[in-house]
């Protein structure tokens, strides 16, 4: 097509003009609602993809993204915390959660792993239910909104435009992470890890730091979303979400680690609420939506697109052969 | 103790571990030989739950209902493998991922259809035994009985010659298939089984419990850890580990109050590290 021949700043330019001026353009509230929880997610979202190119498949995003409202809720809340000390802290707490975590379970094979994930997010949900510091099945209330002096950020323009610029971050951060020498050794883990292993590629510490980073971005991610929406409970942060996590990923496309997450948690979050249907029909929704994407468009939408307008940035691996359940 | 709370505590152990012991059976059968990790096996336990249900509240005979439940979800099982499951064969996670999908589908369709309230279902077996000074309800004995009567049915089968094929197929697909079986219908009659297995636990354990559309969420996470402490696709270690895990929830629910899943949870992270592939497992290679 033509527009390959442009260079790829042109098009991120002019995506974020868009992204900059959105707040103007869109005049419903509930819409820009909608387009900051989409933000929240992908970051999460983000994280999942980088696990999967390791070759760990997690349940648990949301886990970490709970335990960094969580983290931030408690600490603003009962210790009277400035948001802006918060933020990096939900970050670093739920980074060091991910570290203890991935150093007893990531050394399982990916079954067990994926197995574990899952109790993980049962269990954890159970866990801050029955923890009375934590506000327990009541969860924690009255969050308050991030300042900068004497301004709040109460409308959702502004908060838009927080979120927009904490998904910048968590993107420059994936980027130079998929940039790096160690974006190339999860490339290589990613299609093959034996061979990975054979050329020297130690894959228990590059597995740990996609998790770790996975596990600190869901947490800033996290402390955001706390300070959104002011009330957190234990039920927000359960295993649905996670699932419509990883939902979200294989819509947007697998393959594309940075504008997957975005365009598909965009689309999932969006298109429910705009049809009307968002209360009682989501679930079958996400749900059609991720069949019908396995079987027939498997790069997921911008894999779609990608064949018509935008270069190609794709990292493929032909999926995790079926091999013995230890693998 | 008293004698009279443990004897209850060990009966409701062993009707939850007999429920338990089908689910993980179930899994552990489908994923062993059509390599589905079924995220929605659970659910399928919920639709079975709810068939019986709707079927025994109709007036029909329960064994009738009970049979129509598992043929109903052999017959899901086999259409979801025919249309998601073997176009995705050789693509684990997007296999996981469509499971994920086709289980929030069941779960809202049956909230959609039935309401998100709990159905209970009426015992067919009323009454109570009296033995000595204990009363024991025949309801929970007839729970134990009839898991047990499909565990020595399904035993029976994996015995016989197309038994004998799955295995083969479960150890090595392509050695059996150049042993002249038919895989795919091995992974059509793996699946089918599977979750009629999961149907029948369902419809099995509705009495006891009641029948409510978010009833797969938390068997899932039981059965997941039962085949992580199990191994997988050992039939034997899902039994034993079943039936400990349903003596740990009624035990633990009893002493500890709802803080049994932490056991449970415990009780999987010292199997993960002394012995990752489980305890009934095949050791594979340790990598990493």
């Amino acid at each position: 097509m033509q527009l390959q021949k442009y260079p790829q700043w042109l098009l991120l330019t002019g995506i974020f003009l868009i992204l900059i001026f959105l707040p103007f353009l869109i005049t419903s509230q509930h819409l820009m609602h909608i387009l900051i929880l989409a933000g929240l997610e992908c970051i999460a979202v983000m994280g999942f993809i980088a696990q999967y190119n390791v070759r760990l498949i997690t349940f648990c995003t949301a886990t970490f993204w709970g335990l960094g409202a969580y983290a931030s809720g408690f600490l603003s809340t009962k210790l009277g915390m400035n948001f802006w000390f918060c933020l990096p802290l939900a970050g670093v707490i739920a980074g060091c959660f991910a570290l203890i975590i991935g150093l007893l379970v990531i050394r399982a094979g990916w079954v067990t792993f994926l197995m574990i994930t899952v109790v993980m997010a049962e269990i954890s949900v159970e866990a801050i239910g029955h923890m009375n510091l934590l506000g327990g099945w009541d969860g924690i209330t009255r969050i308050p909104r991030p300042a900068i002096g004497s301004y709040l950020f109460l409308s959702k323009a502004s908060y838009y435009y927080l979120t927009l610029a904490l998904v910048m971050v968590c993107v420059l951060i994936f980027k130079g992470l998929y940039k790096s020498a160690i974006g190339k050794a999860w490339t290589a883990i990613g299609q093959s890890p034996d061979l990975a292993e054979s050329v020297g590629i130690d894959l228990f510490k590059y597995r740990m730091i996609a998790y770790v980073a996975a596990g600190f971005t869901s947490g800033l991610s996290g402390s955001l979303y706390a300070h959104y929406v002011s009330y957190i409970a234990p039920q927000t942060f359960d295993i649905i979400r996670s699932l419509y996590i990883s939902i979200d990923a294989v819509v947007g496309g697998l393959g594309f680690v940075i504008s997957g997450p975005i365009v598909g948690s965009i689309i999932l979050r969006a298109i429910p609420e705009w049809l009307r249907i968002a209360d009682k029909y989501q679930p079958i929704f996400e749900g059609c939506f991720i069949i019908l994407c396995a079987l027939f468009f498997r790069k997921g939408v911008i894999g779609l697109l990608s064949r018509y307008v935008v270069r190609p940035d794709e990292k493929s691996w032909k999926g995790v052969s079926v091999g013995d359940p230890g693998d | 103790m008293d004698f009279k709370v443990f004897f209850q505590l060990l009966l409701n152990g062993l009707v939850l571990g007999s429920s338990y012991i089908l689910v993980a059976a179930g899994f552990t059968l489908v994923y062993g030989s059509a390599r589905v990790f079924n995220f929605a096996h659970g659910h399928f336990y919920m639709l079975g739950a709810f068939i019986y249900g709707g079927l025994v509240l109709l007036g029909l005979p329960w064994i009738l209902s009970l049979i129509i439940a598992g043929l109903a979800l052999a017959l899901f099982g086999y259409l979801s493998w025919q249309v998601i499951f073997r176009p995705l064969y050789f693509d684990v996670f997007l296999t996981v991922a469509t499971t994920v999908g086709l289980g929030l589908i069941m779960v809202q369709g049956v909230i959609v259809i039935a309401g998100e309230r709990d159905i209970v279902v009426p015992s067919v077996f009323k009454g109570v035994l009296t033995l000595g000074d204990t009363a024991v309800s025949v309801e929970k004995i007839s729970i134990v009985l009839i898991s047990l009567a499909v565990m020595l049915a399904l035993h029976l089968f994996l015995k016989s010659k197309i038994g004998k094929a799955l295995e083969a197929t479960t150890i090595d697909p392509e050695g059996a298939s150049l042993q002249g079986i038919n895989t795919g219908r091995m992974f059509v009659i793996a699946m089918a089984l599977g979750s009629a297995l999961a149907g029948i636990a369902g419809a099995v354990i509705v009495p006891y419990l009641s029948a409510q559309p978010n009833m797969g969420y938390p068997i899932t996470t039981t059965y997941l850890c039962i085949v992580v402490v199990a191994g997988h696709g050992s039939l034997k270690g899902a039994v034993v580990t079943g039936l400990l895990f349903g003596l740990i929830k009624s035990f633990g629910y009893h002493f500890l109050g709802t803080w049994d899943y932490t056991l449970m949870l415990l009780l999987v992270a010292v199997i993960m590290y002394l012995r990752p592939w489980g305890i009934w497992g095949v050791e594979f290679r340790r990598k990493v």
